[in-house]
């Protein structure tokens, strides 16, 4: 898997010895890493997308857009990616905290600095987009786990909810659970598996969904299931501080 | 029957020659702890050589680091110890806190601290000390709800029971007014009205009227207590910026 990198300096002299350095240490590791290069602030905003980029190095003084302004316009579209602060500027340290950046290189640095950087980034990648892949009316469809709203059994059937679809699969609740493989999902009911991601609040025995579908809470478990999505959301709004 | 479960106190630890620091932090610390509603204790030590070479190290929840005075440990010395908790380095200075990249932490504090200064970088580890919270646990229609205390929004009186509002929605609890109240500490909790209690922690904004919560539920204000209750959230605000102690 090739991993992006994106280098943000005014100064082409700069772009090209820190992506002459990110290219030895590719060589060097036997690793894939596809660079971009932007010499401002605005010109990267336009480009970015969120998961586009995996690794940024941002200068922090350029002309218009300060690198930290940048990254602060980044997090609030993308929290998984690595910011490497690449910069002669001393006086950021602190704030770098606050854009929870990876790094922070002072100019001139040496390769072992970007290595070490680089080493740290690419240990702590987030894990990419995941899907899940049903066979729906003899045809296979791959569904974007995050997605799924909800699944719920009908007879022997699976019906996977989107929000904006829904896909049916002759699977069953256990066997989908396995495959999807994650905590954000809850049994609330012997025949439903709940995104709790998707849930907009609780409404008596039931979860109000992003989509206005109401999913049941099973009788028997209720104070457990409850408590479940409880200290999930309190985990989640903490770690969004 | 209603309770408070105490889960028992998480341990951090401080590594600092500097005593107006370990002071400073232990005050903002406790006053955190009251917000957020989690028992915690801190202990101390002079710097990092003595943590490490103390067999406790591997209950400490959260290590915070003095940037600024004693001997800066190695980043192999961290690693190789068997302590896995989360580190918070603190210092007054930006070039401390870019020197501190070599450890990898978890956030950083800037000095002078205050327990809001402790907000984001404690709630990036909230993993490590989440055991610490105190729950409230209510009965809601036959079934048993664990909510952790900081997590109560606002609750209003419903003839003997009432309602509480929590992130996640609203729940009717067994419980009166008076009685949940009094089950609740009294630095971060406020009956704000006779029917209405709020968590001072998600004020936030008030009118002479009114105090808008976190889950923007707007809450009434007794004529009888105005003065009283606005002053409550002035001291608490300050409290918790540091502007007083």
């Amino acid at each position: 898997m090739q991993v992006s990198v994106l280098v943000c300096d005014d100064l082409p002299e700069e772009q090209a010895k820190l992506g002459q350095m990110i290219q030895v240490y590719a060589e060097k590791r036997g690793v894939a890493l596809g660079l971009t290069f932007f010499s401002g602030g605005a010109e990267l905003l336009d480009a970015f997308r969120p998961g586009r980029f995996q690794i940024l190095f941002l200068d922090i003084y350029m002309p218009g857009l300060s690198g930290m302004e940048v990254a602060r316009q980044i997090r609030k579209l993308d929290t998984g990616c690595a910011i490497v602060f690449s910069t002669t500027s001393q006086d950021s340290g602190i704030e770098s905290f606050e854009v929870q950046a990876a790094d922070y290189l002072v100019k001139p640095f040496r390769q072992e600095d970007v290595d070490s950087a680089l080493d740290w980034c690419l240990e702590h990648l987030p894990e990419s987009p995941r899907y899940l892949t049903v066979q729906s009316e003899r045809e296979s469809v791959s569904i974007l786990i995050q997605s799924l709203e909800y699944i719920e059994i009908t007879g022997h059937m699976a019906n996977l909810h989107t929000g904006k679809q829904i896909v049916t699969a002759h699977r069953g609740l256990g066997e989908l659970q396995t495959a999807i493989g994650s905590s954000d999902f809850l049994r609330c009911h012997r025949s439903f598996l709940v995104n709790m991601n998707h849930i907009q609040k609780m409404e008596g025995n039931s979860f109000r969904m992003d989509s206005g579908d109401l999913v049941p809470i099973s009788s028997t478990d209720t104070a457990q299931i409850r408590e479940r999505f409880m200290d999930w959301t309190f985990v989640k709004a903490w770690e969004a501080l | 029957m209603e309770q408070i479960i105490k889960q028992g106190a998480v341990s951090f630890g401080l590594c600092s020659p500097d005593c107006v620091f370990s002071d400073d932090l232990a005050q903002a610390l406790r006053i955190w702890s009251d917000n957020v509603c989690a028992d915690v204790v801190l202990c101390v030590w002079s710097d990092c050589a003595s943590f490490l070479a103390d067999g406790q190290t591997s209950e400490c929840a959260v290590l915070f680091l003095d940037a600024d005075g004693g001997e800066f440990p190695s980043p192999a010395a961290l690693r190789e110890s068997p302590w896995r908790g989360a580190l918070l380095l603190c210092s007054v200075s930006a070039h401390s806190a870019i020197h501190s990249y070599v450890f990898h932490p978890d956030g950083f504090v800037s000095k002078p601290v205050t327990a809001a200064a402790l907000e984001r970088p404690l709630a990036r580890c909230f993993p490590r000390w989440q055991g610490a919270l105190r729950r409230l646990e209510v009965f809601s229609e036959r079934t048993r709800l664990r909510i952790p205390m900081c997590d109560l929004i606002w609750a209003e009186a419903c003839g003997r029971s009432c309602i509480l509002h929590v992130p996640q929605g609203a729940f009717p609890a067994g419980v009166s007014l008076l009685e949940l109240t009094e089950l609740l500490p009294g630095e971060s909790f406020l009956r704000c009205q006779k029917s209405f209690l709020i968590n001072l922690y998600r004020v936030r904004s008030a009118d002479g009227k009114a105090f808008r919560m976190s889950d923007g539920g707007r809450v009434p204000i007794g004529r009888d207590c105005r003065d009283a209750a606005l002053a409550a959230l002035a001291a608490y605000q300050a409290r918790w910026s540091g502007k007083a102690r």
